[in-house]
């Protein structure tokens, strides 16, 4: 058995504000291996983009910490490492690409210029992996493997003459001209249409294929996740409340604000005004319900969940639920 | 029914994030004392000067601070410490009256160039930039050198420009506001135009406005001392404490030396200018939705 | 393969296109005509420029909408669907064209009139927190419609208030509450609220859960739902999310660049989508089950800009039937069944998909 790429263990984050302490991650676990898509998927405010931020680092240390956990990536843990350190790893073996691409890019620079300043930081500063002469040629591989027409031409463009689909893609050629092995896309196609999406998406699984690279996708669009994953996490109010492969999740889906989840979308066949929908709200992320976060919204509801706070239970082979009804009860 | 308006007002003022963090922020607590003080010292100005401000006690002039006159005297032994409790009301009227002068000219006027838009917006904002290009004090200057000192034509003189500032606000922020989604919205729903002015523009440009107002007020008070210490503004015996800078400027060195004369004054338009100053700021900083988580 | 279009066929499809889509079902009451509507912006630059620069925001487009159905506007950014609503609704006036309101032909009508006919209409936001003024409460937000027009004082403005908030699902503790203390799905009750006090006809849905997360996208919808049962509410439901307008609509019309490019009921669409773009369209957008993959589409290009747009089909130069042809504009015509495409090649795409 290969040792994952990336294993996240017990992670906890939390933010310290003046109205209490917010808990947005508390307590995750899961691993990507080589050359996988992960998703994880989740509404707002449940944790997912704190947890892609606190595995880069990225947390904003005034009012946030990461109290907890281990961030083992390719063997090190990443919450032990220096600033240093962390700098060089990010933008080179673990890259990151946001959801906006129209606020991402320097508007007063050229796109070639942008590319070429992240490869001569990694490659050629840091790691005398090519030479200064080659980085224009690099620049132009790389949009061209983001399919971005005319490279020899648009190199010199500035980012406003890009439409947004381009934009994304100039993003993801910087973030992969240093051949990470592990990319992170937190929302990376809510800001655009459908069809450049789909171009997106391609695009993305093709890079997986041809460079091998792992990839952690982050939505709250089950049609993305259902369409790039091999496994996903769902998450609730800072948990992860199951866990497993596409197939399995989506068609048997364990935990019931997974069930409900996959039910309030509307899906051909669906009767109008049938579409199941999930009463209350989001719970407080500083003071959640005591036992099980999802309990005041969930049908199955019993007394234990109201109590203690279920742990995840395997059920099959790589799924998980963190849900009283199938064990998940802690010993006394 | 005003009464209910003004009690939904403040109740959803203090449930705001701004009130929030205005609360903590301590350039708002000693701005606010500082400004409470004076405004205090203003209206009880009777009750707190000891002495008659304008009395003269010609057997104890150009006294030092002592049990008897606490802040000293000056030329004709008027207490130090009565006049700079009445010149609280100086400086109080000068800024409340410029800015509602001021900001009834310059608000109007912008929140009618901002909506309109257009070759009105052109029109305004046009005199708005020549307005803003002349130097205001030497044109207040001209203006009492035109028509004689005094109270009211300090403020009438430092309006004439001063207006400016705030149409150029409120244009800004009712551009700013014209863009948003219930503007439209009210629209919608059939509100006129002057409705969705005084019930949805302005309500939502008041803030950057006081804020504005809080950081012209120090300016203001300062223009009118300044103008009164170069003898042309209020003239003395009126305890005006630019006019008090004036008259105490004469007595620094030799032959008759009394320099904390000078200073109570300069002290108290400093204490002043850097109370509003904390208010301005921190009001300022509150109203800043990028400071709130 | 296909050969030029014989000349008859371009007569009867010529004759058929002068009738407003959906007259074939005449019984059915029109509340809303739309008649070669046009609205094109100029750029700012074009001002001062020498060639004036045109964005073609809504450009020839012909529909019906009848009274009690929701009828979808689907279409990516820039395809002129919002601009498309604002017209309906008298909040723009449009360059060319006609709109018809209940027969009443709102583009001769001044800003006065037009203020009198809002009674009869609404609209939701796609940002209900924007759409709100943060300086009103929920009371007064509900208040205005009946203040402005007129239609209730007093103890059955109160009434009609309470009445509203029962059916959207909110409280009367709710009515002293500022916009911003309550979440992106109460706020959308809110303006739904602010919409049903008037009682009107017709409502514009623009893009009402897009910014809303699913679960409580499945209240709103379950809602609207509700509402345009109970009350008879004809629907304009604008998005650029084809599962919400599968979902809900009737009829679905589907634009592309400022044209409508497709227009048929929504069983129609989903079966028999002739528009080579409505095909894109449907084979991309992801769908919730692993075990459809989506059909490998060949995806070329960017979508275009409506800013002076060059002659023929906008879709062509992306389009994997294109041929010399498209280079002409195509007519909004009649296949048959109230169904209109905009293509030269629809024959041809017909044939393909019913092998």
């Amino acid at each position: 058995m290969s040792e994952p790429l990336l294993k996240v263990q017990g992670l906890k984050t939390y933010f310290f504000l003046e109205r209490g302490v917010v808990k947005a991650v508390d307590g995750v676990d899961f691993e990507i291996k080589k050359g996988e898509i992960f998703g994880v998927v989740g509404e707002t405010g449940c944790g997912k983009s704190v947890t892609s931020l606190s595995i880069l680092r990225l947390i904003p240390s005034p009012p946030g910490k990461i109290v907890e956990g281990e961030v083992i990536f390719e063997g090190e843990n990443l919450l032990e490492k220096s600033k240093e350190e962390m700098r060089k790893i990010r933008g080179n073996r673990i890259s990151m690409i946001f959801q906006d691409p129209h606020t991402s890019l320097d508007p007063v620079f050229t796109v070639g210029y942008q590319i070429a300043e992240s490869i001569e930081l990694h490659q050629v500063i840091e790691q005398h992996l090519i030479s200064a002469e080659e980085v224009p040629r690099k620049v132009i591989e790389m949009l061209k493997l983001v399919k971005i027409p005319d490279p020899e031409h648009r190199v010199v463009e500035y980012p406003h003459m890009f439409s947004g689909g381009m934009k994304q893609r100039t993003m993801i050629a910087m973030m992969l001209s240093c051949n990470p092995s592990l990319l992170i896309a937190d929302e990376p196609t809510t800001a655009v249409d459908v069809t450049i999406q789909a171009q997106i998406l391609d695009l993305m699984r093709e890079l997986r294929q041809k460079l091998g690279m792992s990839i952690l996708i982050i939505t709250h669009n089950l049609g993305v996740i259902a369409e790039m994953c091999d496994r996903v996490a769902v998450m609730y109010a800072g948990n992860i409340v199951e866990q497993g492969d596409l197939k399995t999740l989506f068609k048997s889906p364990k935990h019931p604000y997974t069930r409900a989840l996959l039910e309030a979308v509307p899906k051909v066949g669906t009767k109008k005004g049938e579409l199941a929908s999930i009463p209350g709200m989001v719970p407080s992320l500083i003071t959640p319900p005591p036992g099980c976060k999802f309990h005041p919204r969930c049908p199955y509801a019993m007394d234990i969940c109201r109590k203690k706070f279920p742990q995840m239970v395997e059920i099959g082979k790589g799924q998980l639920a963190r849900c009283f009804l199938y064990g998940g009860g802690a010993k006394k | 029914m005003l009464g209910n308006k003004i009690r939904d007002y403040l109740r959803g003022l203090r449930r705001s994030p701004a009130f929030r963090y205005f609360k903590r922020d301590i350039r708002a607590k000693v701005g606010f004392a500082i400004v409470l003080v004076v405004v205090f010292t203003a209206i009880f100005a009777s009750f707190v000067a000891p002495y008659d401000p304008i009395e003269p006690h010609y057997e104890d002039r150009l006294q030092g601070p002592s049990g008897k006159y606490l802040m000293g005297t000056d030329w004709a032994g008027r207490c130090l410490f009565s006049r700079i409790v009445y010149g609280t009301r100086y400086a109080l009227a000068v800024g409340f009256l410029l800015i509602a002068v001021q900001a009834s000219i310059g608000v109007p006027l912008g929140l009618l160039a901002g909506y309109k838009g257009g070759r009105v917006d052109n029109l305004v904002m046009r005199i708005v930039d020549a307005t803003l290009a002349m130097p205001g004090l030497i044109i207040a200057l001209a203006f009492v050198a035109l028509f004689g000192p005094g109270l009211y034509k300090v403020i009438i003189a430092l309006a004439i420009t001063g207006w400016a500032g705030y149409a150029r606000l409120m244009r800004g922020q009712t551009l700013a506001v014209k863009g948003e989604t219930y503007i439209e919205a009210a629209k919608a729903i059939g509100e006129k135009d002057r409705t969705i002015i005084s019930r949805y523009v302005l309500p939502n440009s008041i803030s950057p406005l006081i804020v504005l107002m809080t950081m012209t007020f120090p300016a203001a008070i300062l223009l009118a001392s300044a103008m009164s210490f170069l003898g042309l503004g209020v003239m003395p015996p009126e305890p005006e404490w630019g006019a008090m800078l004036n008259e105490s400027s004469r007595y620094l060195g030799d032959p008759m030396p009394a320099p904390l004369w000078s200073i109570f004054p300069g002290i108290a338009i400093i204490v002043l200018v850097l109370g509003f100053n904390f208010l301005g700021d921190a009001l300022r900083d509150a109203f800043d939705p990028r400071l709130r988580e | 393969m296909i050969s030029e279009v014989p000349e008859a066929k371009i007569k009867e499809a010529e004759a058929k296109e002068t009738a407003t889509p959906g007259e074939a079902k005449a019984s059915e009451e029109k509340l809303i005509e739309v008649k070669d509507l046009k609205k094109y912006f100029l750029t700012k630059r074009g001002i001062f420029a020498r060639e004036k620069k045109w964005v073609h925001a809504v450009d020839d487009v012909n529909f019906n909408i009848r009274r009690g159905e929701v009828f979808g506007l689907v279409g990516e950014s820039g395809c002129g669907k919002t601009t498309v609503g604002k017209l309906i609704l008298g909040l723009i006036r449009p360059t060319a064209g006609e709109i018809y309101f209940d027969g009443h032909n709102l583009t001769e009508y001044n800003m006065e009139e037009l203020r009198k006919l809002r009674k009869r209409m609404g609209v939701i936001y796609q940002h209900p927190q924007s759409s709100l003024n943060p300086r009103m409460t929920v009371h007064t937000t509900l208040s205005r419609p009946m203040e402005i027009h007129k239609i209730a004082e007093g103890g059955k403005k109160e009434e009609t208030i309470l009445r509203v908030l029962k059916e959207v699902g909110l409280n009367p503790q709710h009515l002293d509450r500022y916009p911003h203390e309550f979440s992106g799905g109460q706020q959308q009750r809110i303006a739904i609220g602010r919409v049903l006090v008037l009682n009107p006809e017709f409502v514009v849905l623009d893009e009402p859960t897009s910014a809303l997360d699913v679960s409580v996208q499945a209240h709103i919808l379950n809602l609207l739902n509700e509402l345009q049962s109970k009350f008879g509410l004809t629907y304009l439901l604008i998005s650029h999310d084809l599962g919400i307008v599968d979902h809900m609509s009737d009829r679905i019309g589907v634009m592309y660049v400022g044209k409508m490019v497709e227009l048929a009921d929504k069983e129609e669409i989903r079966k028999n989508a002739l528009h080579p773009y409505t095909r894109l369209l449907l084979a991309v957008v992801p769908i919730v089950d692993p075990e459809q993959k989506r059909k490998g589409v060949v995806l070329k290009g960017e979508v275009p800009s409506a800013i002076n747009p060059p002659p023929g089909c906008r879709f062509h130069p992306r389009c994997p039937y294109a041929k010399p042809i498209c280079k002409t504009e195509p007519k909004f015509e009649d296949v048959g069944d109230g169904h209109y495409v905009a293509c030269h090649l629809w024959r041809a795409i017909s044939k393909e998909s019913s092998r």
